[in-house]
């Protein structure tokens, strides 16, 4: 996938914690990219046309508003600060993930849970449907509840013991 | 009973300074009084937690978990759980609990019992008072602990974080929340949140609106609402009606200061006034975590909290360096406050924590004294909704301290 970067400032001005910050969110990104191959049938996003949207950028206080041109395989972004926003933008439009927590109802009342890993956005809702089903006796923390959420190769464990 | 530190409150901050006190040579009690440890994280089940203070990203919960972990594994730290504090005296704090009323003897007490919301009449919510008027932490504690819907179509006022939060979990539980509506300009919420809690699940957040009137007898039947103008009054020709049989309310936060209204407090932040050592104007009193400023973090929190854990029991064994000369420290023009907001003369690093009052873009921060620059930092931007931070050198101050933006 070929990413056109058209701006980039503030290069020098960038401190260590920044690009140490940068670093990590990438290395972040690649574990997600890890999760991504193995769930990537239940992927199912707009690729094919041609489209721009509008969004602003969560990486910094700066709150870019970024300009993403999805042509095919084509992802360009524009009004970037930085590279963390074309990171960001780009897997905005191709594949956006996120964690999904809820709660399981037990024979004690509900216990929180969560998604190991984050999940692509468009099964959030089928995921809580899949909690909502369970009816588990008692669980403790760190329990896994469901293995391989949809697919996904990604589990829901227990985030709390009362 | 006697201890050397005294904690109120068993949430992050409590945690977090009762076993930095102890690390740092003190018996500990903390008071709680909630039957578990972990305050607010308890409910909130989400995720976004522990990023900077754990490097991995957790829920509450399994924040709140790592923290009593710690805590019941340390001998100096003795915990009452179901235990009200229902007096504050000099080195002195009155307990009702499991036991009966006990007086615990303390030589430090640290404040660490967080905020409480503000309600409908905090805010002077016009309309009837029917059931179903919600603040969003107790929409959040029915949904995540008691596993209870609050209702079916939810009106949500106020963008702050927690209201944002409870918008997506609703709508996860099968509610339809019709919008959020922000009487300012921005959103004191992060930005990350608008956008996985509202805009991955279309609901609309309606920026200088309100609601003028809840309607309903016994449960709320709608609420009217429209725009505001710039000195916040309503704009009558934009008034609308909209169904719903659920109001929450995320409208901000009270720092529970009514215990100990015999400190000094700061008119912005409404906590204690602290010095370096996140002292109060009690010597014996310490104050952190939300009681003293509202955080968006829980990683500042528990952060903080370490510090003032670690300075009452330096004090509690009388090990504090001695006062010397009180410096003041001011937050100049596009700050909203800064704390601590006095240290004292001679060498020693400070971090200060402050608010802007503006989002602003590519600017330095400076501590100075008169003409000397103790310390600056560039940032590339910031909000008033993301709490800062600037280190400095307090050794070349002699007098006032100000903060500024060039």
């Amino acid at each position: 996938m070929a990413i056109k970067q058209t701006k980039t400032t503030e290069k020098n001005q960038k401190t260590q914690t920044q690009k140490l910050k940068v670093e990590k969110s990438l290395s972040q990104r690649k574990e997600i990219k890890k999760v991504s191959a193995q769930s990537a049938k239940n992927n199912v996003t707009n690729k094919t046309t041609t489209q721009t949207r509008h969004m602003i950028c969560i990486m910094c206080p700066m709150g870019c508003s970024l300009t993403v041109k999805v042509d095919g395989e084509n992802v360009e972004v524009t009004g970037n600060g930085c590279n963390r926003g074309v990171v960001f933008a780009k897997e905005e439009v191709t594949c956006p993930k996120r964690i999904v927590t809820t709660s399981v109802k037990t024979e004690h009342g509900v216990r929180s849970c969560k998604t190991t890993a984050p999940i692509p956005k468009n099964l959030i809702f089928d995921c809580v449907k899949e909690v909502e089903k369970l009816r588990l006796k008692d669980v403790k923390y760190g329990d896994i509840i469901i293995k391989n959420v949809l697919g996904t190769g990604v589990d829901v464990v227990v985030t709390a013991n009362c | 009973m006697k201890t050397d530190v005294l904690v109120i409150g068993g949430g992050p901050a409590g945690m977090s300074a009762a076993l930095s006190a102890s690390e740092n040579g003190s018996k500990v009690v903390i008071v709680e009084r909630d039957e578990i440890l972990g305050g607010i994280l308890n409910q909130c089940i989400h995720n976004g937690f522990g990023l900077h203070y754990f490097k991995e990203e957790l829920t509450g919960p399994e924040f709140a978990h790592r923290f009593r972990e710690m805590v019941e594994a340390d001998k100096n730290i003795t915990v009452f759980t179901s235990a009200l504090v229902t007096k504050i005296g000099e080195k002195k704090v009155e307990v009702m609990g499991a036991l009966g009323v006990q007086t615990i003897e303390a030589k430090a007490v640290i404040l660490a019992m967080g905020c409480r919301e503000r309600t409908a009449g905090n805010i002077s919510l016009c309309g009837t008072r029917p059931a179903g008027v919600l603040t969003a932490g107790t929409v959040q504690k029915m949904v995540n602990i008691d596993g209870k819907m609050v209702g079916k179509d939810v009106v949500i006022l106020g963008s702050g974080d927690i209201g944002l939060i409870m918008a997506r979990r609703l709508t996860l539980e099968g509610a339809k929340v019709h919008a959020v509506l922000e009487i300012n300009k921005t959103s004191s919420g992060l930005r990350r949140n608008i956008m996985q809690c509202l805009e991955d699940f279309n609901i609309p957040l309606l920026y200088n609106t309100t609601i003028f009137e809840v309607v309903g007898k016994d449960r709320v039947e709608g609420v009217w609402f429209g725009q505001v103008d710039e000195n916040m009054k309503p704009i009558d020709n934009t008034k609308k009606f909209l169904k719903c049989d659920t109001v929450v309310l995320s409208v901000g936060l009270i720092p529970e200061m009514e215990m100990a209204d015999f400190v000094t407090k700061s008119r912005v932040t409404n906590g204690a006034v602290v010095n370096e050592f996140y002292q109060t104007d009690k010597q014996w009193l310490f104050s952190c975590g939300n009681i003293l400023h509202v955080h968006d973090l829980v990683d500042n929190v528990a952060l903080e909290a370490k510090l003032a854990g670690k300075f009452a029991s330096l004090y509690a064994q009388g090990k504090l360096p001695p006062r010397t000369k009180k410096i003041p420290i001011v937050a100049g023009e596009g700050f909203s406050y800064v704390l601590p907001s006095k240290v004292y003369e001679g060498a020693g690093q400070v971090e200060v924590k402050f608010r802007l009052k503006e989002k602003v873009v590519r600017k330095t921060l400076t501590a100075k004294c008169g003409a000397n620059i103790l310390g600056k930092r560039f940032i590339l931007a910031g909000v008033p909704g993301e709490m800062m931070s600037l280190t400095f050198d307090k050794s070349g101050a002699t007098g006032r301290i100000s903060l500024e933006i060039e």
